[in-house]
């Protein structure tokens, strides 16, 4: 679940790099979303990975273990996506600013394994290195499986919330047509992006 | 090295829980979204049937 959430947050990066070059609206939405998804996936690994540490050291949380720390990190640091987004009221400077961010932040997640990778406390198993014995065969088989479960669990998400959102999009725009307001935008204040279509 | 399967089991029965809370928001909002786009739709094909014969009455 941690690796596919970071792995969401990388993609959250590269598709708001799509969106600045480009400068379609509906890459920010990706991203948006992207990102969304992997912020709740990694609420459900803070609090799953510390029920699994009480279980396997006999504590829910260990404050000098780097893999531990780093996750937290990160997750603080994408808390800080969706007040960034609320804070501009613009959505074309609104999805400019998420975009920089999320490539900045996005690049900082790699940056941010590597370097637990080279960290030398070993309390928690580094499930895809060799340094430590790596897993077992049967054990890798597994973990792998529930790699691409979870991924595809991921996309299937996505892709339900993408619909979602472009719905609450079109009854927006429904709503302004009905009360007899043409603007493409508007509607109040939101860290969603407004795309119409 | 405690017993940790109690511990594995309520991991895992956090971990569907949440996703059933995810699941379960997403699919009532896109309910109410669904209900609320037909009735705005319909508002809006009955204004533009309305429109119409306004105008005939007008004639």
């Amino acid at each position: 679940m941690a690796i596919v959430a970071l792995c969401g947050f990388i993609a959250g990066g590269v598709m708001a790099i799509q969106h600045l070059r480009t400068r379609k609206a509906v890459w920010d939405f990706r991203s948006y979303v992207t990102i969304h998804l992997s912020l709740i996936l990694a609420i459900g690994v803070l609090i799953t990975g510390s029920i699994w540490a009480k279980g396997s050291w006999g504590q829910w949380w260990v404050w000098d273990e780097p893999m531990l720390v780093s996750f937290l990190i990160v997750f603080l640091l994408y808390a800080t996506y969706q007040p960034l987004r609320f804070s501009i009221e613009d959505p074309e400077r609104q999805a400019r600013y998420a975009s920089v961010f999320a490539i900045v932040a996005g690049t900082f997640v790699p940056l941010n394994f590597a370097a637990v990778r080279m960290a030398e406390s070993y309390t928690h198993p580094r499930t895809l290195g060799t340094t430590t014995g790596g897993m077992p065969g049967e054990m890798m088989l597994t973990f792998l499986v529930c790699l691409a479960t979870m991924a595809l669990l991921f996309v299937t998400l996505w892709k339900v919330e993408m619909k979602a959102k472009r719905d609450r999009a079109e009854v927006r725009r429904l709503r302004r047509r009905v009360s007899g307001d043409e603007a493409p935008f508007g509607g109040g204040r939101s860290a969603a992006p407004q795309v119409t279509a | 090295m405690p017993d940790a399967s109690p511990y594995i089991e309520a991991a895992y029965a956090v971990f569907v829980v949440l996703l059933a809370i995810y699941v379960g928001i997403i699919a009532y909002r896109m309910r109410n979204t669904a209900r609320e786009r037909r009735r705005l739709e319909a508002e809006l094909a009955a204004r533009t049937t309305q429109q119409p014969d306004r105008e005939l009455e007008r004639v």
